[in-house]
Parts: C-alpha cells; sequence; structure tokens
C-alpha cells in the first residue's frame, strides 16, 4: 500500500513536470517541424515514450534535454515512418506566416520568418542551443557531427538571422 | 571597418576570424582567449554587442504562443496515465480504485462488472449515439482555451487543417480557431467559428456515422450532430451562446464531401 502511494505521488510529480516543460517542447518540436500539426503529433508521441520510461531518467534536472532528445527523435522518425510529404518552402513560409501573423506579438514575425527559411541544417542546431539549452558539444553528438562543424553551423545560422534583423546602420557601425 | 591583424597581439590569441566564429556560435559564451581579443578590437566588440542583442531577439522570435491543444490529454489516454491532479481520482474508472482489495473485492467487483456491462448495453440501446457526444464534449473540455480565439484563422492555415482529412469548405464561415486534432483514431478538423451570437465549436468527424440529426445536452454544453456524407459534423454552443442551428446550416452548405472535389 505505501509502496503504491509513493508511486502514485511518483507519476504525479513527473506528471506535473511534464505539464511544466510541454510548452517548450511544443516550441522547440514546431521549430524542428515547421508546422504545428507535426509538432503536436511529435509531442504526443514525446510525452507517451518519457512517460513509460520515466524509470530510464536517473537525474531529473536533466529531464529538459532528456525530453527534447526523445521529441528530436520522434520529429526524426515521423518523417521516415510516414514519408511526409515535402512542401515548397515558399508555400510553408506563407502558410505559417501568415498564423504567426496573428499572433499578438507581431514585432518578431520577420524574425520568425527568418529563422523558418533557415535550411534544416543551420535551423536544427540554433533551435536545440537556443530553446533546448543544449551545448555545443551535446548538438555535435546527437547529429553525428564534429564541435567544429557543429560552431560553423551556428554562426551562419546566426548572420544570416543579423543580415534580416539588424539594420544597415548597425552593419555600418561595424 | 577596424579589424585587428591576425595573431598580432601576444594577449590576443583569436584572429578576428576566430573571435568573430566563436561569438557567432556561442554569443552569451566569452571564453578567456576570446575576451583578451575584444578587449583589443573594437570592431569585434561591437560584433558581438550586436550579437548579444540578436541572441535576445532570437530567444524571442522561438518563444511562439503554445496555444492549449489535444496533445497531454491525447498522450494521457494513449499512455493510459499521467493525469495530473485532482482529475485522474475523478476520471479513473471505480475498478481501479478497488485493485487491492481482498478476494471479497475481487466478487463484488465481478458481481459489479455483469451489472455494469448489463446496464451498457441497455443505455447502448436507448442512446445509441449519445457516446459520439460525449467524447466530443470531452474533447472540447481539453481544448479550453479554444473559445477565447477571436483572431480570424488565414484562408491558408485554415485549408492546412481541412487538408489533413481530406476536407474543403466553401469560403465564408469567420473560422478564429483550427486545429487537427487526433479523435478516435484519426485526425479531424476542430473549429471555431464566430456566429453572430458567440463562438461556436464545430468538429467535422469522417468515418463517424449517425443515422440522423441528433441534439444533446452535456452542461454547459449544448449542440447537435447531423450526418453528412462521410461521416458527420458536431456543433456545439457553450452556456447557450451561440447560433448552433446557423452555423450547422452554413456547414452542411459550405462542406465539400471527398467525391465533390
Amino acid at each position: 500500500m505505501i509502496e503504491a502511494e509513493a508511486g502514485k505521488r511518483a507519476d504525479k510529480g513527473f506528471s506535473h513536470l511534464l505539464e511544466e516543460l510541454r510548452p517548450d517542447l511544443v516550441r522547440f518540436a514546431y521549430w524542428l517541424a515547421r508546422d504545428r500539426a507535426v509538432a503536436e503529433d511529435v509531442v504526443q508521441e514525446t510525452l507517451i515514450r518519457a512517460w513509460r520510461a520515466q524509470s530510464d531518467l536517473k537525474d531529473r534536472g536533466a529531464v529538459k534535454s532528456w525530453l527534447f532528445t526523445i521529441a528530436r527523435r520522434e520529429h526524426a522518425r515521423l518523417f521516415e515512418r510516414k514519408r511526409l510529404p515535402t512542401v515548397e518552402l515558399d508555400e510553408l513560409v506563407v502558410a505559417e506566416s501568415d498564423e504567426l501573423a496573428q499572433q499578438p506579438d507581431g514585432e518578431w514575425h520577420d524574425l520568425r520568418r527568418a529563422i523558418m527559411g533557415l535550411a534544416d541544417e543551420y535551423r536544427e542546431p540554433l533551435v536545440m542551443q537556443v530553446l533546448g539549452g543544449f551545448t555545443t558539444q551535446e548538438i555535435a553528438d546527437q547529429l553525428a557531427l564534429t564541435q567544429q562543424a557543429v560552431l560553423t553551423r551556428l554562426f551562419r545560422a546566426r548572420n544570416q538571422l543579423r543580415a534580416v534583423y539588424l539594420t544597415s546602420d548597425d552593419v555600418a557601425t561595424e | 571597418m577596424t579589424e585587428s591583424t591576425t595573431n598580432n597581439s601576444s594577449a590576443s590569441a583569436y584572429d578576428c576570424q576566430q573571435a568573430r566564429l566563436c561569438i557567432g556560435a556561442e554569443p552569451t559564451v566569452v571564453p578567456e582567449v576570446l575576451a583578451n581579443h575584444l578587449r583589443d578590437c573594437e570592431s569585434c566588440a561591437a560584433y558581438q554587442r550586436q550579437m548579444l542583442r540578436l541572441e535576445h531577439a532570437i530567444t524571442r522570435a522561438l518563444a511562439v504562443p503554445v496555444a492549449q491543444t489535444m496533445a497531454m490529454d491525447e498522450a494521457r489516454r494513449r499512455s493510459g496515465g499521467f493525469e495530473s491532479g485532482d482529475n485522474l481520482a475523478a476520471r479513473r474508472p471505480p475498478e481501479r480504485a478497488t485493485q487491492a482489495r481482498v478476494p471479497f473485492a475481487r466478487l463484488a467487483l465481478a458481481a459489479s462488472l455483469v451489472l455494469a456491462v448489463t446496464i451498457g448495453i441497455l443505455l447502448w440501446a436507448a442512446r445509441p449515439d449519445q457516446s459520439l457526444a460525449a467524447d466530443v464534449v470531452a474533447h472540447i473540455e481539453g481544448e479550453a482555451a479554444s473559445w477565447r480565439s477571436t483572431a480570424t484563422v488565414p484562408d491558408s492555415a485554415l485549408a492546412l487543417v481541412l487538408r489533413k482529412s481530406g476536407i474543403e469548405l466553401a469560403p465564408g464561415a469567420v473560422v478564429s480557431y483550427a486545429q487537427s486534432c487526433w479523435f478516435r483514431g484519426k485526425f479531424v478538423p476542430h473549429l471555431v467559428v464566430q456566429s453572430a451570437r458567440g463562438p461556436v465549436t464545430v468538429m467535422i468527424l469522417p468515418g463517424e456515422y449517425s443515422a440522423a440529426r441528433e441534439r444533446f445536452d452535456e452542461a454547459p454544453y449544448t449542440g447537435v450532430i447531423a450526418p453528412v456524407q462521410g461521416g458527420s459534423v458536431a456543433v456545439l454552443a457553450r452556456d447557450g451562446v451561440g447560433d448552433v442551428d446557423a452555423v450547422l446550416e452554413n456547414f452542411l452548405v459550405a462542406l465539400k464531401p471527398p467525391a465533390a472535389r
């Protein structure tokens, strides 16, 4: 009985943890997939796998990177399994930009659009680093790249965004 | 543009190219070797300030609003677990609460099951379509935020949601919420339409057949499930607000069944 109660409490605690991290997880999946519906699929599968594998998580402090790692794999698996139709980038950017444009904080619209337009090889490590909090070495391990390659990709990603975000005056002062 | 020359200082082990790679890759990390370079190179220091500003903006831009979605509810249902809070006890079937009891309790449980099955059959016979309405209501309750949306969903976003279910709508409805939701084993469009008297939820349910138009009242929701070609459409109002019938009639006209495309 006592063990069952303890198990229930642990379940509840883990459940709260997942609830707290879900918004970040949805954002992470969204920026990976660039599609809200696909992101929802990824998050669902991630939460199910996380729930079932919660005993594998030894350090609850690492739960965020653990969840994001599962989500990244789920995203890759979903594409592999469903062979989702490829969408022309312009069409995707227009569709998602419309969706983003109706968000209240429209001031980030151009930058979001630029992030969405980044090639996967640049967007993925950037999102892993900024949203997921992964170190460059962790990103390198997950993407099977050298750390130097990750640094280069992050540098290129930010420089592409810099060209969009910064004004010409900013660049001129350089 | 005044960049420092490559490795021209014993205090700066980085040249400008290395410094900028380091800044661009990790703007918030300043190892000592980079700090040394920045002290000597105003151009790279300016670049770093720009990149920190950009980093702040990227962080904000990535933080897209997250709508209330079905992800948690659906994942809970499919995994058979991770309910949070007090809902767990409320939603858990009675037999789960008695699992740890003695054998007598098992006998009682078996008798209860027989009774429950009998009652279930009777209820099913009496109200065959009620479970669909109940499932729709349960789903709607899991997406309470959908009622609060007021901005019109762009046609392109709506089309994406509908396309996932192979559905098309004639233009006209003012849709303020559109999600493709997992419902009874498939993705279905979950929409909120702004009617003259307030928001009304519409769920298009391919493969969910109903013999005739069925009204239901599951406080605070009232609505109707109507048969359409290839399935049903459910239209609900909350707290009696919203023109359910008007929205339903509009949808029956606007809905293009697969065969018509």
